[in-house]
């Protein structure tokens, strides 16, 4: 062997080893680079302890019988890093259960009854996540009596309800919660966003298309819905029922139902519904319920199968609308 | 190095040594992959020279008496990166009180701060910003901003959550000039912003619900915006403004604030010029919008007040209804 091919042989030897050690290193590596964020890399993960966690990989539940990541500890914060967690039918991509201070972000849900599932959580961030595929709710903050009301902020999060009759972002027994800057669609019905007896609540700034209701908010008071847009639903782009409520800015366009309205007041008081965009729903542009002592002012409809504005006996015309 | 290897071996190993590099920076991964920030991970951290920290774990002070994190030099960032700091019940999660003179530029970001007497102590700051942080439990208020003697402070606060029970304001700032309060949700504190000789700041955005006392409260305070908050569920007046001149209050939301002693939605003391208008004030305990005798040239208009306990406005003479207001 003359010494060319030696030399060539201990560069490919040399190679290879040091290939071998740059594999070994690179988890070592991973976690000093993640700033002592603790790894998550198996679905079914269930997470007992404060922290910063993040995904390593996408994580596939659909052979469990669990959510793919249990939160059960306060002070978590989940990054999703850019990754898809898959649930089974039946389960969630996350789940949390009266736990405060949660963080949820930066990544993909897919499949599962919810992408996201919180009871009884407050102070939560959820941001930026995308979520497909679930069979009841994109994501589902619920809480019960005599448990803290969610709290947090939800927003920057898309909703892709592939064709099915689903809710995008369902909340119950909320206080001081935003909702903002969410976008949802192709859904076959139900509600784009879905607000039971809460207060306080800002849902601002999102985008419904495709759903049966754009925005259903109910039973809820002092509660702001402004700036959204609803439209291309097949019953109405807003429709809500509470006291006190600012509904305004929002545009709500080709809702289909005819016996719906691109903004509905169903019931409760003293609401105002001012500078709204209301044009070419199957119903009325604007329809106020009787006597329920809400200011309409400065709206605009405009080519509304049903009419401009209806119910306005025992509501006030704060003048402006056209 | 270079000087110590013969030619030929030299040319023999380059590979070699272009293969260590790579080990080495691979073992530099730490550094590189942090783009060069510097890590903590202990509570009683002293923050001594300018740079961009990142925590590499939770930090818990429970017990020492000491700040979690002191920070005693201009140009500092803090990612919180996730983690938590838990701060001891008499001291202060991170605080500046304990430099030697004005700080100028501390960011805290992105993290969870619990307890203590305060979350963010920005005491003597001269430009700050708290973002992304959210704050439970605090005793005195989870941030603080307090300007330099004889200075003032740039300030921006913005997409925090704060959930501190007895704390005594959410967001509590004097003497900053020039500013954003924005986007942050505050509940379960005494009150919600609280600020006190300050001027030129955009408090936008803001969900303020359910806090003891006010949810919005100006002293002294001019040139101001209060734009598009939500205020509801306080035990105060939702939005107050006291010696404040040209602060322009609009696109808010102030229902069912309600005390015993009374609750308005808007209430303007010792209030000069200012401006009102496109509030929606509903079912506080007193009126929608009340502007004192000891208040003049103010202008409203546009607001609706529904359902208030004592009606929708108490205005009083030298001030101007600008029309529309139902």
């Amino acid at each position: 062997m003359n010494r060319s091919a030696v030399d060539a042989k201990i560069r490919r030897l040399f190679i290879l080893i040091l290939f071998a050690g740059t594999v070994a290193m690179v988890p070592a590596a991973s976690v000093f680079a993640s700033g002592g964020r603790i790894p998550v890399y198996q679905p079914g993960t269930v997470i007992q302890a404060s922290g910063s966690y993040y995904l390593t990989r996408d994580l596939d539940g659909t052979a469990l019988s669990s959510d793919v990541i249990t939160i059960q500890a306060d002070d978590v914060t989940l990054d999703l890093n850019g990754h898809t967690l898959t649930a089974a039918a039946g389960y969630a991509g996350v789940s949390c259960d009266l736990h405060s201070n949660v963080t949820v972000r930066n990544g993909s849900v897919s499949g599962g009854t919810y992408g996201i599932s919180l009871t009884s959580c407050s102070s939560i961030r959820i941001d930026h996540i995308s979520a497909s595929g679930f069979a009841s709710a994109g994501i589902y903050a619920v809480s019960t009596s005599g448990n803290p009301d969610i709290s947090g902020v939800i927003e920057h999060c898309s909703m892709d309800a592939g064709g099915a009759s689903v809710k995008g972002i369902l909340v119950e027994q909320a206080s001081a919660l935003v909702i903002r800057d969410n976008d949802m669609a192709n859904a076959s019905g139900d509600d784009g966003i879905y607000a039971y007896n809460s207060n306080g609540l800002d849902i601002a700034g999102n985008g419904v298309r495709g759903f049966g209701t754009g925005i259903f908010v109910y039973l809820c008071n002092n509660c702001r819905i402004e700036n959204n847009t609803a439209s291309n639903n097949t019953g109405a782009g807003i429709e809500f029922d509470g006291n006190d409520n600012l509904v305004r800015g929002n545009t709500t366009n080709a809702n289909t139902g005819s016996a719906y309205a691109g903004i509905d007041v169903m019931g409760g008081g003293f609401n105002v519904i001012a500078e709204n965009t209301a044009s070419r729903n199957g119903g009325y542009g604007i329809h106020l319920n009787l006597n329920g002592a809400n200011v309409f002012l400065l709206n605009r409809t405009l080519g509304n199968s049903g009419g401009g504005i209806s119910g306005t006996t025992g509501n006030t015309n704060g003048g402006g609308n056209q | 190095m270079t000087r110590l290897v013969p030619s030929s071996l030299k040319n023999l190993c380059k590979p070699v040594l272009g293969g260590l590099c790579l080990g080495l920076v691979l073992w530099a991964a730490p550094a590189w992959a942090s783009n060069g920030r510097i890590p903590i991970d202990a509570p009683g951290t002293v923050i001594s020279a300018p740079g961009s920290y990142y925590l590499v774990a939770d930090l818990d002070a429970g017990g020492t008496g000491g700040d979690a994190i002191d920070v005693e030099a201009s140009h500092v960032t803090i990612d919180l990166n996730g983690h938590t700091i838990t701060a001891d019940s008499g001291a202060d999660g991170v605080s500046t009180a304990l430099a030697s003179g004005p700080v100028e530029n501390v960011r805290i970001t992105g993290g969870r701060i619990n307890g203590g007497l305060r979350g963010t102590y920005l005491t003597g700051v001269t430009a700050c910003r708290v973002d992304h942080v959210t704050f439970t439990g605090q005793a005195y208020y989870p941030i603080g901003v307090i300007a330099p003697t004889g200075a003032t402070a740039m300030a921006q606060i913005d997409h925090n959550i704060i959930l501190a029970s007895g704390a005594n304001s959410g967001i509590s700032g004097s003497g900053i000039q020039g500013g954003l309060m924005t986007d942050n949700v505050v509940k379960g504190t005494a009150r919600a912003i609280f600020l006190n000789n300050c001027y030129e700041i955009q408090i936008a955005r803001n969900n303020c619900s359910q806090n003891t006392s006010n949810g919005i409260a100006l002293v002294n305070c001019d040139h101001c915006t209060l734009r598009g908050n939500t205020c509801e569920g306080n035990g105060a007046n939702a939005i107050v403004l006291n010696g404040c001149h040209d602060v322009m209050v609009r696109d808010n939301l102030c229902s069912q604030n309600t005390s015993s002693t009374g609750a308005d939605g808007i209430a303007l003391y010792s209030s000069n010029d200012n401006t009102v208008d496109w509030n929606l004030a509903d079912g506080n305990s007193t009126y929608g919008l009340q502007i004192d005798s000891n208040s003049s040239g103010n202008r409203y208009s546009f607001n609706v007040a529904l359902n208030n306990g004592s009606g929708g406005y108490s205005i009083a003479a030298n001030n101007t209804d600008a029309g529309h207001n139902h």
